[in-house]
């Protein structure tokens, strides 16, 4: 722990090793209950922990910590409030509730409390601010959202897909729990797709940054697992007695299906990526 | 691509659910930068198949992170050869001409800044002493001026200008080192002359920043007659008044600066922003903001460009707003939950007081906000009136009658 902290500019900052080493027992503790000492020192060693030292000296409420802190972050926070909303405004809205939070705001003469406190040093310090920032977004929109009246609502026209639940139809009581089977052996990452990509409507190229491979490998991915869903439902299908015919008569041709596709295809017709909604603003 | 079938499509939207928790910012973000084990990636995975809330996050962060942070195209690259005949046999001749054009570039350089080195030195010893010691350009009667240096001024004056408007972030950023160190070398009283003769021939901004802070000794004509139709130098004693209150002083240069070229005009403006900044006090370890002074914040406010924007606003149900366009009003979030009853805005330059002594003031127009405790934290009483007569000197009036004076932007405040 001495080598981590002697990385640090904490003596700069007035952050003694012994909060240093209370810091990062209190992270390991809560990251990696069960960890083994060997376990736990690689884990401790890919903590970033110079920047660990920035927030919590920030948190100690350190002068110079803060001026390190806006020099680096300062424009940075503005930039992606900006880039976030598309809205001058609005952006200086979000990064100043930011900015509050970091400060530590308390509420009713509750402990002040800066959110800098939560990060632990997992990722970087911009990445970290890049997430609040994008929290505190959607955040907001969804807080607001319950005051836009129906009508408001139906002329916007916006929904997320993934929020509109379909109502369930088949044919066969048999597909329902065949299909919810095959999903749920998916892998977790399969599954992120087809959500992505089905019900949010984001392009290759966007999931692509968030599984940070390139749009051809996502649609690849995307095709093989469709493929093997496919594959998954038939065979259960098939094993809870339907022919293999049936079976796919059931899965491609069901009628209630058309019903469906319809009112969904009339629903999502408005449909509009999240970013791209607050873009037309 | 195949589709999926509708029913599946069916089911994956129905697993879609609004959870109550959520990962938070630390653990997306170690998602986001691979910083996870295989383990809490796929736990993470499966929650973000099922929340659209989170993927939404994710969606928005992802689309912030560097465009090339993801894994090159896995397509099979074409294998060349760097050193065939094809490439070396046009490589030679390129090389060749940028080898000649560097030296014939350098060399023409060169020989521009020793000839205008010699033509400001000589101008500087055609100067009559009275010339140096008049106030400001008004006063002075026009002198014929030697035709080469009112070449050279223009020369000058064009270089900068077309610098200072191609490339602000890189001229103020240039800038404002070499006035801390002119505001620190005593070597800076030196005539023009000696301070542009080192700086061999590169002729960027940074031969102007010289040749303007010690215009006024060797101040070409074309320069004055331009200073003449410049607005008066009022921003400029004004930044002048307040380093001298200071600790920063940034025109320590004995040469009593003058000259209002469009340069210039800009390397006030921003001196004021400098200064005024370097009196922003820092946060306590509570949040809260002391009245001192805090000179060291001056730093990180060099590198921060403030955008030069209308902004009105007004007090409304105890917020204060602000607007860019008159037409929307955005409410000003504070560090603290605030009642705002009053404010006075001069500038970039706001304060905004309200109920239980709350005392904000901010330097930039109401991006960021100190809080400022006038008497002692337990002795609060509600703010009713705020007067400033210019960023300086300002009166604040309590509820019982009581004024704070402030003669040095808040720094200080006396009681009567």
């Amino acid at each position: 722990m001495r080598e981590l902290y002697d990385r640090t500019e904490g003596p700069a900052f007035a952050y003694a090793f012994e909060e240093f080493q209370s810091a990062l027992l209190e992270i390991a503790g809560k990251q990696r209950p069960d960890a083994g000492q060997a376990e736990l020192f690689e884990f401790l060693s890919k903590l970033k922990v110079e920047e660990l030292v920035l927030a919590r000296a920030c948190v100690a409420g350190n002068e110079k910590a803060w001026e390190i802190f806006l020099t680096r972050f300062r424009a940075k926070i503005y930039e992606i409030a900006l880039a976030i909303t598309r809205n001058d405004a609005a952006g200086r809205e979000l990064a100043d509730s930011v900015y509050a939070e970091l400060y530590g705001v308390s509420a009713q003469g509750h402990e002040r409390v800066s959110k800098l406190l939560y990060y632990s040093g997992r990722g970087s310090l911009e990445g970290w601010l890049r997430t609040v920032l994008a929290q505190d977004f959607v955040d907001n929109y969804r807080r607001a959202k319950p005051n836009v009246s129906l009508e408001e609502e139906q002329e916007r026209g916006f929904e997320p897909a993934a929020l509109t639940a379909a109502p369930e139809a088949s044919p066969d009581s048999r597909l329902v729990p065949a299909i919810d089977t095959s999903l749920a052996q998916l892998a977790p990452e399969d599954r992120f797709l087809l959500s992505a990509y089905f019900l949010d409507g984001r392009t290759l190229a966007e999931i692509g940054r968030v599984l940070k491979v390139h749009e051809s490998t996502v649609s690849r991915k995307l095709d093989r697992t469709i493929a093997q869903l496919r594959k998954s439902i038939l065979r259960a299908l098939v094993e809870a007695g339907m022919s293999k015919r049936q079976a796919e008569e059931a899965l491609e041709a069901d009628v209630r299906d058309l019903a469906v596709d319809l009112r969904t295809s009339l629903q999502e017709s408005n449909v509009k990526p999240f970013l791209w909604e607050k873009e037309e603003r | 691509m195949t589709g999926l079938p509708q029913s599946a499509r069916n089911r994956l939207a129905a697993q879609q659910q609004a959870a109550s928790a959520h990962p938070d910012a630390d653990l997306l973000n170690a998602f986001m930068e691979d910083a996870l084990t295989a383990r809490e990636r796929s736990s993470v995975l499966d929650h973000l198949a099922r929340c659209p809330t989170c993927r939404e996050v994710v969606a928005i962060s992802g689309s912030l992170t560097e465009k090339d942070n993801f894994a090159p195209a896995p397509t099979a690259p074409e294998r060349r050869r760097l050193w065939n005949w094809g490439t070396l046999r046009w490589a030679a001749p390129a090389v060749a001409v940028v080898v000649i054009g560097a030296a014939v570039l350098l060399r023409v350089g060169t020989g521009n800044v020793e000839r205008r080195t010699t033509t400001v030195h000589e101008e500087v010893k055609q100067q009559p002493p009275a010339l140096e010691e008049s106030g400001t350009p008004q006063d002075e009667p026009e002198k014929p001026v030697p035709q080469s240096a009112k070449k050279e001024g223009t020369l000058t004056d064009e270089r900068v200008q077309t610098k200072a408007k191609s490339d602000n972030r890189d001229y103020d950023a240039f800038a404002q080192p070499r006035e801390s160190e002119l505001a620190k070398d005593p070597r800076s009283n030196k005539p023009a002359t000696d301070q542009i003769a080192p700086m061999g021939g590169a002729l960027t901004s940074q031969s102007k920043v010289f040749v303007d802070k010690v215009a006024p000794s060797a101040k070409p004509a074309e320069a004055r007659a331009e200073s003449v139709a410049a607005p008066p130098p009022q921003p400029a004693r004004q930044a002048q008044e307040l380093s001298s209150t200071d600790t920063i002083q940034l025109d320590s240069a004995a040469s009593p600066v003058t000259t209002e070229t469009v340069a210039d005009s800009k390397e006030t403006d921003r001196r004021k922003s400098v200064v005024a900044r370097a009196a922003a006090p820092s946060p306590r370890s509570d949040g809260t903001f002391p009245a001192g002074n805090a000179s060291n914040t001056y730093r990180y406010e060099q590198s921060i460009s403030i955008p030069k924007v209308a902004v009105g606003w007004r007090v409304s149900q105890g917020r204060l707003m602000k607007t860019y366009d008159r037409i929307a009003w955005n409410n000003v979030v504070f560090p603290e939950a605030s009642e705002i009853t009053t404010y006075s805005a001069i500038g970039p330059h706001v304060w905004a007081g309200g109920k239980k002594g709350q005392l904000y003031h901010s330097i930039d127009s109401g991006e960021t906000w100190s809080r400022v405790v006038l008497g002692t934290p337990t002795s609060q009483e509600d703010i009713r009136g705020i007067e400033f007569k210019d960023i300086n000197s300002g009166t604040i009036t309590t509820a019982t009658g009581t004024t704070w004076n402030t003669t040095d932007a808040g720094r200080t405040w006396s009681r009567n």
